[in-house]
């Protein structure tokens, strides 16, 4: 009956899923941010954690699917993945001592409700009634959702280029996760920093591609194949905080303008002008100029500079996608309901604006890299030896058309991370592109 | 004005394929318009009375596709079946043959371009030759005239305004001929050289106030160089049906072009047309879902429903005496003072999935065991009267 | 006789500002100075083309728009109502004034109070395409005026719901689906559904029926009725298409250009109407009858822009009866006889 569902196996199972891909995404973070507390977690293994959560987040995901679909599956897999999944979450806590704890209790309460469910519906998992009522019940509600979501999968599935570009951008996620393995850091010259490019010896001449450095060294001999793998970690950090803070200034400052116009709209589109008004890569530039000697490091000040420059856009596009669903009938209709400022924005006109924001968004997760490489190249991004494309095509400046004889000789001191961050740009464009199709409401229906 | 079958449209299916389903939307739609007729197509919404128009133009987008029938068109004594014909050929018969005016006058007209502008567009396209042709004549009988002599000055003035030089008369031969010519366009850009196109344009300007002044527009110069914005419904709605009647069509097709109007501005525009029609000697096809409308407008009713035309009689008939189910429940919802508010139970079958016979049998009251098996066919129990329903099966005359 | 709605002389304007400093160089003066009285449980039938300014009044009322000026009264007892004109017309500003209309006149209420007012009046829209959130399943459009509102959440709010789908015509298995999904009248029934689940006292129809088929338009209007009866509703019902006014409002008023030019009984109105665009309005709709003839009054001209409204009486310019007293003085709304108001120079007797 409606409004009376206990504890259902799709709740739990959603629960499930939901923590699951939590604790992924924690892993991969971690992966690629590295020690988020280095003060307060000197000791963290971070490949380690990072292992783990992926790992039982995975578990979890396979359990949640089994719940999901009502799957009655043999009851020694299901107690068997349940338990598994119980002794890992266990060693965490064991491996990282206090700090961990408050963790392990979060993801304790899942496992309490998964206990709950194994106990009180053993005899469904031997093929009883009453749960797979209630499952297919809820399969009724979900389905409007489940609907919609495999619409947008069939949209996927038909554009070529959004797997593509989907690809890609899976392919350098992966390859940022899996650094450590494909190019193993722990190299003396590194002095510590995994993300410091290796560079044993002197010399200034790049040396071309050879058995011991499959990519090459560049001036200074630092690995050009460690710095491109370990590259893309940067340019995902760079992409993911600068866009992130972008979109949420952006989104802060556009909202406020449109919903409330009037002088706040003035003057907060002025401020948004006189930003505008300065061409991006010098205003970022003289900002980093003027960050770099108050202490700030020179990477987080490239990232806050960028952050500067990119919130107008964001601020513009959410203005003027909310000023076309200001007006529409059902923002009314919830005004005249009663509904607060703050429910009306957030359940009827940011759901419904939103969208062309998100594509931008995946867009310049791969521009923004392009900038970062541009600063680099005029000498102000990262520090000397970070592995960072652009700081390896800075590098190869004086490299590109050295000897007259032998003109290009040294291409792949700027080629090969040109090719990393060509791809890497063109597979965000087409996951944007891929996204916009989808998710425009225009475009969606046929 | 001859009262002859000129426009024939026989067993015409369309089919739109989409994300969903083969939505049917049309089902061997039958219907003859004569010449110098009104005649109504009356439904509701999604009951193919608007694709029924654009089938006709050929205009239907993707993911619709014309999958049968024929569309029949006398042109020059010869039938000529439209669905057949390349889009170059189907682009001589819009506008100057069939020509069509839609619901939303605002979203008719491009914003950008003014009234002028759009209005020549319409008329260049069709009737370049025309218009050169009568500036040649126009030249020539002013030399004529002041040739004679014994003129007033002022009346001399004027003549000579119209005189062409022999240059620009060479011109406007060519641009006759072929309007893509280099030659042509190249002098038109020159300062001196393009006289004649500003002669030209002037001509097609006049034709345009002239136009607007038919449709009873207040002071037509001003209003030929506005931008659509500056417009009211009204006054769009009328600059579209210029640009429709621009080339002197056969036919016109309008398709609901009062309902987004006021009720006091649709009586101005109903008024407008019915009295072109008498000036210009057209055939309309007016699509509408106000029954109301119709009584005032139209010679003869085609009454649709799911795609199918239904009846299909004059409006007189259809009125006090309609046969199919749907015409009498329709007729019975029109609002009456005192008596209860009458509706027909039920919904519109969804198209994608029709039902095998009649496609009206679930919420029809004569509903018979045969309805739900077999699709009707066409009778005519009295002349001129055609009907899509079992219940008159075997009463043709 | 205790009205549900009363509007005393209701003003909204719109400021048109121009030039460098943005100065008010004219307003649009959408509703000018509206007076009128429904009574409770009644469906009052407001018509007149695009432009006079209903949609605007109902705005305003519900304080959807804020008015220039004027009172409106939701409910409220005849002797404050009384107090209030009296202290008005002194011109008697004061604490008095103030703290009454703080309590009782809409036309001022701010904050808490006009959220909690919100509960009693509420209004269905002409599009329910445009006036369902499309991305909201239809349980989160009908449970959010019960939680904005206070009155329940959850599984007690989820069972209101289910009832208030029954009662217009819709069952559980709606809940959970996309606006999107359903036909246009399902919809309005939706829009319906959620313009009653806070049981208000009073509702404005906005064209509920313009954008649904002739053939469905039935059902939805015995359904406003049925509901009218259930939930002792009042009703404002907005429209431009007078066949069906004349069938379900009790009393009709004609707006033009932000004034209501008549207002009488319904089946005086449409047997007398007495002013000049009141009979043009009447004789420009079209009657399903081909055997009809009548003389039809045809309005030179379109409805001019609420900017510059012309002077004195507002219709002269396209009046075939004016005179020159049309044309400097307003004319006010009088009684006629028989409850029927007038607002024309050719009736002040």
């Amino acid at each position: 009956m409606v409004g009376e569902r206990p504890l259902g196996l799709t709740f739990l199972a959603t629960l499930e899923a939901i923590l699951s891909v939590i604790e992924i995404n924690i892993g991969i973070l971690l992966f690629v941010i590295g020690n988020p507390l280095p003060n307060a977690l000197p000791g963290l293994n971070v490949g380690l954690t990072g292992t783990v959560l992926v790992g039982t987040g995975i578990l979890g995901l396979f359990l949640a699917y089994y719940l999901w679909s009502g799957q009655a599956f043999g009851w020694l897999a299901a107690t068997g993945l349940v338990v598994a999944d119980a002794i890992v979450r266990i060693l965490l806590p064991a491996m990282f001592g206090a700090a961990w704890i408050a963790y392990a209790i979060f993801l304790e309460l899942d496992l309490a409700m998964l206990y709950y469910l194994t106990r009180s519906s053993t005899t469904t998992f031997f093929g009883g009634e009453s749960v797979r009522e209630v499952i297919e019940k809820e399969r009724i509600e979900m389905q409007p959702r489940i609907k919609e979501i495999k619409f947008t999968l069939k949209l996927v599935r038909k554009s070529s280029l959004s797997i593509i570009g989907a690809a890609i951008v899976l392919f350098y996620v992966f390859m940022a996760l899996f650094a450590p393995v494909l190019a193993p850091p722990g190299d003396v010259s590194q002095g510590g920093d995994s993300m410091v490019m290796p560079h044993q010896g002197m010399s200034l001449i790049p040396v071309a591609p050879n058995a011991q450095h499959p990519f090459g060294t560049m001036q200074g001999q630092y690995d050009i194949y460690y710095g491109c793998i370990w590259g893309a970690r940067s340019a995902l950090r760079i992409g993911i905080y600068v866009a992130g803070g972008s979109l949420v200034i952006g989104l802060v400052i556009g909202i406020l303008a449109a919903y409330y116009g009037g002088w706040m709209d003035e003057v907060l589109m002025r401020l948004t002008d006189v930003v505008l008004a300065f061409p991006g890569l010098i205003l970022s530039m003289a900002l980093i100029v003027v960050l770099v000697p108050t202490g700030v490091a020179r990477l987080d000040a490239v990232m806050i500079s960028l952050v500067i420059v990119g919130w107008p856009g964001y601020a513009r596009l959410i203005r003027g996608e909310i000023l076309r669903v200001k007006n529409e009938d059902y923002v009314e209709a919830a005004k005249s309901v009663g509904c607060s400022d703050l429910r009306v924005i957030g359940s009827h006109i940011l759901p419904n604006s939103i969208y062309p924001v998100l594509i931008v968004f995946t867009l310049d997760l791969g521009t923004i890299v392009l900038a970062a490489a541009a600063l680099s190249f005029l000498g102000l991004g990262s520090t000397l030896g970070y592995a960072d494309w652009g700081q390896i095509i800075s590098l190869s400046q004086n490299w590109i058309y050295a000897n007259p004889a032998a003109p290009f000789a040294y291409w792949f001191t700027f080629i090969i991370p040109g090719i990393f961050i060509s791809i890497f740009v063109l597979g965000w464009n087409l996951l944007g592109d891929a996204l916009r199709d989808i998710l425009d409401p225009t475009l969606r229906r046929k | 004005m001859t009262g002859n079958v000129f426009l024939r449209i026989e067993d015409l299916d369309l089919r739109f394929y989409t994300y969903e389903g083969v939505v049917e939307a049309l089902d061997r739609v039958r219907l003859q318009i004569k010449d110098g007729e009104t005649i109504g197509v009356v439904g509701e919404t999604g009951c193919g009375k608007s694709v029924t128009g654009f089938s006709e133009l050929n205009l239907i987008p993707p993911p619709g596709k014309i999958e049968g029938g024929k569309i029949f068109l006398q042109k020059n004594d010869q039938w000529i079946n439209l669905l057949r014909q390349r889009d170059a050929y189907l682009r001589t018969v819009r506008g100057k043959d069939i020509s069509m005016i839609f619901q939303d006058p605002k979203s008719a007209l491009n914003p950008v371009y003014t009234v002028r502008q759009q209005i020549s567009e319409a008329i260049l396209h069709h009737r370049m030759e025309d218009l050169c042709l009568k500036l040649l004549e126009d030249s020539k009988n002013a030399t004529e005239s002041l040739k004679q002599g014994n003129l007033s000055e002022h009346e001399k003035t004027k003549l000579r305004k119209a005189v062409l030089s022999k240059r620009e008369r060479r011109m406007l031969e060519r641009m006759i001929d072929d309007p893509q010519r280099l030659i042509v366009r190249i002098a038109s850009r020159i300062p001196v050289l393009n006289r004649f196109k500003h002669r030209f344009n002037a001509e097609v300007t006049k034709e345009v106030v002239r136009m607007l002044k038919d449709m009873r527009i207040p002071d037509p110069d001003r209003v030929a160089e506005m931008y659509p914005h500056e417009l009211s419904g009204g006054m769009a709605q009328r600059v579209v049906v210029a640009m429709a009647l621009s080339c002197n069509p056969k036919l016109l097709i309008a398709d609901e072009p009062t309902t987004n109007l006021d009720v006091t501005v649709q009586l101005q525009i109903l008024t407008l047309i019915k009295d072109l029609k008498t000036k210009y000697g057209m055939t309309i096809q007016y699509i509408t879902h106000d029954m109301g409308v119709v009584a005032e407008m139209c010679d003869r009713v085609a009454v649709m429903y799911a795609g199918n035309v239904v009846e299909l009689a004059e409006v007189l008939e259809v009125f006090k005496n309609p046969l199919h189910p749907y015409t009498k429940a329709l007729l019975e919802c029109i609002p009456r003072p005192g008596t209860q508010l009458k509706s027909i139970e039920g919904f519109v079958p969804s198209l994608i999935s029709p039902p095998k016979g009649c496609r009206f049998n679930d919420r029809c009251p004569y509903a018979m065991e045969k309805c739900v098996r077999e699709k009707p066919e066409f009778v005519s129990p009295k002349k001129g009267h055609q009907v899509l329903c079992h219940l008159y099966a075997g009463e043709s005359q | 006789m205790s009205f549900m709605l009363e509007l005393e002389d209701l003003k909204k304007h719109y400021a048109l500002t121009g030039g460098v400093l943005r100065r008010k160089v004219g307003a649009v003066k959408a509703v000018d100075g509206v007076s009128l009285t429904v009574e409770k449980g009644e469906t009052f039938g407001l018509v007149g083309e695009s432009g006079c300014g209903k949609t605007t009044l109902a705005k305003t009322t519900l304080r959807l728009l804020n008015p220039n000026s004027g009172n409106i009264f939701l409910d409220v007892p005849d002797e404050v109502k009384e107090r209030i004109r009296t202290l008005q017309k002194e011109k008697r500003g004061g604490f008095e004034l103030r703290r009454l209309r703080a309590q009782w006149d809409l036309a001022v209420f701010k904050g808490r109070k006009l959220r909690d007012m919100r509960r009693k009046m509420q209004m269905v829209y002409q599009d329910p395409t445009r006036s369902l959130n499309p991305r909201m399943l239809v349980k989160d459009v009908l449970l959010e005026p019960l939680a904005v509102q206070n009155i329940a959440r959850g599984s007690a709010g989820l069972k209101k719901v289910s009832e208030m789908l029954q009662r217009v015509g819709l069952n559980d298995r709606h809940l959970y689906r996309y606006p999107h999904e359903f036909s246009g009248g399902q919809r309005q029934r939706i829009a319906i559904a959620r313009a009653l689940i806070t049981t208000p006292k009073l509702v404005f129809l906005d064209e509920p029926t313009s954008s649904v088929d002739v053939s469905v338009r039935a059902q939805l209007l015995n359904l406003f009725q049925g509901l009218r009866k259930d939930f002792d509703l009042t009703y404002v019902y907005i429209s431009h298409d007078l066949s069906v006014v004349e069938c379900i409002a009790d009393r009709v008023a004609v707006m033009y250009l932000g004034k209501i030019v008549e207002l009488a009984r319904t089946p005086e109105l449409y047997e007398r109407p007495l002013h000049p665009y009141s009979i043009a309005l009447f004789s420009a709709i079209p009657v399903p009858d081909p055997t009809l003839k009548r003389k039809r009054v045809m309005l030179s001209g379109e409805v001019p822009s609420p900017v510059n409204p012309p002077s004195g009486c507002r219709f002269h310019p396209r009046c075939d009866s004016a005179m020159q007293v049309c044309q400097t003085q307003e004319p006010k709304l009088i009684d006629v006889g028989n409850e029927h108001l007038v607002a024309c120079h050719l009736f002040n007797k």
